[in-house]
């Protein structure tokens, strides 16, 4: 697991807070934690007092995260459970802890699409406007009696058709 | 009342219906899809006028439908408390939907289909069929999911899917759910194992009232969790080989029960006829969870007294708002009590 503070490291320090409606967690190394190893067994009695703080800290900071759209702070989200628009979700990412959500980022959407994309896939949208504007300069280059570009062109809109198909 | 709403009324309560698959165990089966409108806040977040504009914008949508001729909108805000009562007895509503001066309703005539506009999300469909018939009902909702698309955007994303207020709900925005009569796992106490095996499975099992399994005895709701990185029809596939197996498991409680302690659904049962044969005052809870009881024996075949028809409209009738629209007037809940205690009597064929 990754560390919550500095995001590069591995954490070796796990806390959880379990309270009613209101689980939380973080994961921190050893670097951030300002020790240069951990084991529970050596750790001093200062560590663990500046480890502590420098959670506080976090999690004040995590605390006060509020949404630029909405205005839903992660307060209102842990005494709810709900979020005020869909906003949230990307401007809150870390204060929300969507992970215990079951919203982790490797788990992806498969089920429904909604209509309109289901029409003009999103991930194909550019290919789609790409092909137009090279059959469009394939036209040009053919009535200006540019062959060898036509060729090229014609070549890539072949493959393009593919790839959409 | 309200036209529509008091011809619902009159029939019996459509959920609670005989006429479909498995409802010797199954009482009944609903799906629920969560939707927002793209670019809108959520429900919560709305002030008043905006809220009764999406709400406006939605009816529209609901208007252009083909079947839009058997249904009928409201703003909830616009009925008065049995109104509201009705819709909840009938299934359209829970105890937690949020009532607040944007939220409206669409209802079919048929009353197995309805539209929560504004409570938790901007959009709640739900299907809710007697029996087990969760495929149907999926054909059925997603039709409509997709002809409310042609009128209004959703709010979606590619990767986490359809985005609601709920994080549970992210994703498919789908919950599925059966309500079972559980009684025979529960006389033999096998029930604890049904639960592991959902919790297992990636179910919530719980008990009618939302509450945990052991608050109410004998009827069960069960219902899907997963919403991201699962395709709605394998969900529903495998949701509902589960509650077949735990049907078989139910059944096969049943047999046994008959075959080695007849006395105790019996004695189950009959108590429950006595309960309501001799009580003077009879509240709404009790009343459900006793006819239910009467039923169970029915089914089981150790309880003649009554046809099914006759219980169907005892449990409808004992229920308040139906209860005040039969007799007409608002009660206080003594005297409620006092009026169900009377008509479960006349209807479970019996006189004072």
């Amino acid at each position: 697991m990754i560390c919550d503070i500095c995001k590069k490291n591995e954490a070796v320090i796990h806390i959880e807070k379990h309270a009613a409606n209101n689980h939380s967690q973080l994961n921190i190394c050893a670097d951030c934690a300002g020790i240069e190893s951990f084991s529970p067994e050596k750790i001093k009695g200062e560590d663990l007092n500046r480890i502590i703080t420098e959670m506080a800290a976090y999690q004040k900071s995590i605390d006060r995260a509020s949404c630029e759209d909405c205005g839903t702070t992660s307060e209102e989200f842990h005494k709810t459970g709900k979020v005020g628009c869909a906003k949230c979700y990307t401007n809150m990412h870390e204060a929300l802890n969507l992970r215990a959500w079951q919203i982790a980022k490797s788990i992806k959407h498969i089920g429904r699409t909604p209509y309109n994309l289901l029409i003009k896939p999103a991930d194909f949208a550019d290919d789609v406007e790409d092909l137009q504007i090279i059959e469009e300069k394939l036209e040009k280059s053919i009535s200006s009696e540019n062959f060898e570009e036509a060729a090229i062109l014609r070549d890539k809109i072949m493959e393009l058709k593919k790839a959409l198909a | 009342m309200n036209s529509f709403l008091k011809n619902l009324s009159a029939q019996p309560l459509q959920w609670l219906s005989l006429n479909a698959p498995l409802t010797e165990v199954v009482i009944s089966s609903r799906i629920r899809l969560a939707r927002n409108l793209a670019d809108e806040m959520f429900p919560s977040k709305m002030d008043e006028i905006k809220g009764l504009d999406a709400m406006e914008i939605i009816f529209e949508a609901c208007s252009k439908l083909p079947q839009s001729e058997r249904l009928c909108s409201f703003e909830l805000n616009t009925l008065n408390e049995i109104e509201k009562d009705l819709l909840l007895e009938r299934r359209h509503i829970t105890h937690n939907s949020v009532f607040s001066s944007i939220t409206g309703i669409v209802l079919d005539e048929d009353d197995d289909f309805s539209i929560l506009v504004n409570d938790e999300d901007h959009v709640h469909l739900q299907v809710i069929r007697p029996g087990l018939e969760l495929h149907k009902s999926w054909d059925y909702i997603t039709h409509i999911d997709t002809l409310l698309n042609k009128e209004i955007d959703y709010e979606f994303c590619n990767d986490r899917g359809f985005l609601t207020s709920s994080p549970k709900n992210v994703g498919t925005g789908m919950r599925a759910s059966v309500q079972l009569d559980l009684s025979g796992t529960y006389l033999t106490g096998q029930l604890s194992g049904i639960v592991q095996a959902a919790r297992v499975s990636g179910y919530r099992l719980h008990g009618t009232d939302g509450q945990d399994e052991s608050s109410r005895p004998g009827r069960y709701l069960i219902s899907t969790t997963q919403t991201l990185g699962v395709k709605e029809e394998e969900l529903l596939y495998e949701f509902e080989v589960f509650v077949r197996e735990v049907v078989d498991c139910e059944l096969r409680a049943r047999r046994k029960l008959l075959a080695d302690s007849p006395y105790r659904p019996l004695n189950l049962v009959s108590r429950a006829y006595g309960a309501l044969k001799y009580s003077w005052l009879l509240d709404e809870d009790e009343a459900f969870d006793r006819l239910m009881t009467l039923r169970f024996g029915l089914q089981l075949g150790i309880f003649e007294y009554l046809t099914f028809e006759r219980l169907e409209l005892a449990i409808t009738y004992s229920c308040n708002s139906h209860l005040q629209q039969v007799l007409q007037e608002a009660l206080s809940t003594e005297d409620l009590n006092r009026a169900r205690a009377l008509l479960v009597r006349k209807n479970i064929g019996l006189d004072i």
